[in-house]
């Protein structure tokens, strides 16, 4: 019976989390990731000009020129907006003090759950949890793809985190019921 | 042992190359305060004085911003032997380095675990390849010598638990001199030396006489500072780099009870956790160029992955005293940046990213342990050491060399040197954007006697009182000043960025250009014009 409780919220989790990728890959997918701006083609211009000067016939080879110029600011933008899901501030505070550029900030969760999560955050990390680090994974490669300035920012981490917080409480609560506090 | 030795000899070989390689070359050139910092210690060094002339004053005045002494005063001993340049200006730091280093070492190894020595290796090889601890150790930062002083005192400290109980007198003394080298280091020092007798107060106890006189110690060598705890020197930095007043006036909290109070813990909350943020430490850098390389925060971004099995780890042993202790400083230290406004203020929180490399030393240690095939384990050490010096190459020894010379005021050197061709006359340099009184000292090596006449009346008011600056200065035949149309009267040559002098003004004032400064990319830095006497004035 748990069983199969268990794998009927597993497939639910993996059907809303495949379609809601799905959905805002779709909508609000990056297309300045493979979009070579002008600020983007003076840097590298300038920095062709450092690398070969620094690394000579290292870097004028045929295979280091073509990743530089092919695939160097693709894998740069990609790793930028990877870790841009990876801050804090920006589920909490509004982005507060690095808001970012062209995007009206807004908290996604009111500050004061903020040590509720980092509490939930370390006792899954101490239990070493393998489905929410499955989770975190597939979240953090999804939302990788999205628009840097998608106003309501990575919503696959949201159900990551009210989890998170969810558990931060019941361990508090947990804690005064033990101490009777 | 003979295997032990030879690897702890490779990582501290590899460490010392990273913080020394082209230490005078890379950063190209060097920034204010860094000239700064050495040209006071070869002020104190030929007259015993700083640059304005104060007696191994207690806080140095610098650009009104009342720098910590210590690292000045150590800069002293490299100045004497190299003379006063670049490479005698960084040696402290970089010394501070490798002492972070060794001490870190150390300290992992008393760390009760069967495999306390390879934890240890672990941790110091990635101490000296991280690039938090090769960037701040290549430049003239106090914080890393503050750092340094910690660093120590807290293996004194950790030593003193066990058996040499007298150690816990002498890491009071160099916890307490870090105060001296970095403003951050007053809270966080006094705050961990009242934690670390709660924390552990059954071993302190113990021996009550060390204890107490211990604490006294601390507080005698912070007596020069306590005197001037109400002076403008002591609280001018914080005045400069504070929040709590004018982010009320702004703020939505305006108009609800307790409103200034909410918004201030708001404030202090958001720059708290922004030093844990994983997007600022793994992968965005501080926004000022000269304390940050290009592509590379303060961690490498594959380091994430260990620092998650890191905190796991140190979840686990959190009975044991070290880790006790990393925590403590864990906390501790983002709690003086926290209270200022600048984001992600990267040289304020040093010894947290020393306890964050501790911990992802740990996490690499916990997957090694992963893999049952030795050769294994060290194949993966190799990689993951081989890929973080190419990441580091690039950023650090190549594109922060070219990228950040504007910052490290490369330029301004040049132009400093390029003055001598202009001996017998007038020269004067616009300081509306960019002043360049520091780098004229400091290159020009100007006689700090001279110079302390000159600068005198800036401190008329009181050394420790004067923290207003006005950056005009007058040596020989060079003025130092915002530049006025009747400048173009009084002086024979005239000097600015593209921004003073429009091309119109200069045709205005029969103003011909004698030599431009450009970089790299054909942009002209600095413009240097001869005036016309004759026919304007």
């Amino acid at each position: 019976m748990v069983k199969k409780l268990k794998i009927w919220v597993f497939t639910i989790v993996f059907i809303l989390f495949s379609s809601l990728s799905f959905i805002i890959i779709k909508s609000d997918f990056d297309k300045g990731i493979q979009l070579l701006t002008p600020e983007d083609q003076v840097r590298l211009n300038e920095r062709h000009f450092y690398y070969s000067q620094e690394l000579g016939a290292i870097f004028l080879n045929r295979k280091i020129l073509n990743y530089y110029k092919n695939y160097s600011l693709l894998v740069y933008k990609l790793e930028r907006d990877l870790f841009s899901n990876l801050d804090l501030n920006l589920y909490f505070f509004a982005s507060h003090p690095r808001e970012r550029a062209g995007v009206s900030e807004f908290e996604k969760f009111p500050p004061f759950l903020f040590p509720f999560f980092m509490i939930g955050t370390l006792l899954l990390i101490y239990w070493g949890s393998v489905k929410t680090a499955c989770y975190l994974v597939a979240a953090t490669f999804a939302s990788t793809f999205i628009a840097q300035n998608y106003i309501l920012g990575p919503i696959l981490f949201f159900p990551l985190i009210s989890v998170c917080i969810a558990i931060g409480i019941i361990y508090i609560l947990d804690l005064i019921t033990v101490f009777k506090i | 042992m003979k295997i032990k030795m030879m690897v702890i000899f490779l990582v501290l070989l590899l460490g010392i190359f990273l913080r020394f390689y082209k230490l005078d070359v890379i950063p190209n050139g060097i920034d204010s305060d860094e000239a700064s910092q050495g040209y006071d210690a070869y002020s104190i060094l030929k007259t015993g004085k700083d640059r304005y002339g104060e007696i191994f004053p207690i806080f140095l005045r610098s650009f009104g911003n009342y720098q910590s002494p210590l690292y000045t005063y150590l800069t002293i001993i490299p100045a004497s032997i190299f003379d006063l340049s670049v490479l005698a200006t960084r040696l402290v730091s970089a010394i501070s380095g490798i002492v972070i280093l060794i001490c870190t070492f150390f300290l992992i190894l008393n760390f009760k675990h069967v495999k306390r020595f390879e934890i240890a290796i672990i941790t110091a090889l990635f101490m000296a390849i991280s690039p938090w601890a090769v960037l701040f150790s290549r430049t003239a930062v106090e914080a890393n010598l503050a750092l340094a002083l910690l660093v120590f005192s807290i293996l004194l400290l950790v030593l003193s638990l066990d058996k040499h109980r007298w150690l816990f007198l002498i890491g009071c003394i160099f916890l307490s001199l870090s105060t001296y080298a970095y403003h951050a280091e007053r809270i966080i020092s006094v705050v961990f030396l009242g934690l670390f007798i709660c924390f552990f107060k059954k071993q302190m106890f113990k021996e009550k006489k060390i204890l107490i006189l211990g604490i006294i110690v601390f507080f005698i060598i912070q007596l020069p500072q306590l005197i001037l705890i109400n002076s403008p020197a002591y609280k001018s930095r914080l005045d400069q780099v504070q929040y709590w007043k004018d982010e009320y006036n702004n703020s939505h909290f305006k108009n609800i009870p307790f409103g200034q109070s909410l918004s201030v813990i708001r404030k202090f909350s958001a720059q708290y956790i922004a030093y844990f943020s994983p997007k600022n430490i793994f992968f965005d850098a501080d926004e000022q160029p000269i304390r940050s390389m290009p592509d590379l925060s303060v961690f490498y971004p594959w380091m994430l992955i260990p620092f998650i099995f890191g905190i796991r780890v140190f979840l686990k042993e959190r009975s044991n005293s070290i880790v006790k202790i990393l925590f403590l400083i864990l906390l501790i230290s983002p709690i003086a940046a926290a209270l200022t406004s600048e984001p992600f203020y990267t040289i304020r929180v040093l010894p947290l990213f020393w306890v964050i490399t501790i911990m992802i030393s740990f996490g690499i240690f916990y997957i090694l342990e992963k893999f049952k095939l030795i050769y294994l384990r060290y194949s993966f050490v190799i990689i993951l050491v081989l890929f973080s010096l190419v990441l580091l190459y690039n950023s650090y020894f190549i594109l922060l060399k070219y990228e950040r010379m504007k910052s490290f005021g490369y330029y301004n050197a040049v132009l400093i040197k390029k003055l001598d061709e202009f001996g017998g006359n007038k020269i004067i340099i616009d300081s509306a954007r960019t002043n360049l009184g520091i780098w004229l000292f400091f290159v020009n090596k100007i006689d700090p006697s001279k110079l302390q006449k000159e600068l005198k009346h800036y401190v008329q008011k009181g050394y420790y009182s004067s923290i207003e600056f006005d950056d005009k200065y007058q040596i020989d035949n060079i003025e130092i000043k915002p530049l006025s149309f009747s400048d173009a009267c009084k002086g024979n040559i005239i000097i600015g960025d593209p921004l003073s002098i429009s091309d119109n003004q200069a045709e205005g004032h029969k103003l011909k250009t004698i030599f431009e400064i450009k970089d790299l990319n054909n942009t002209i830095i600095f413009k240097g014009y001869s005036t016309n006497r004759d026919s304007k004035c």
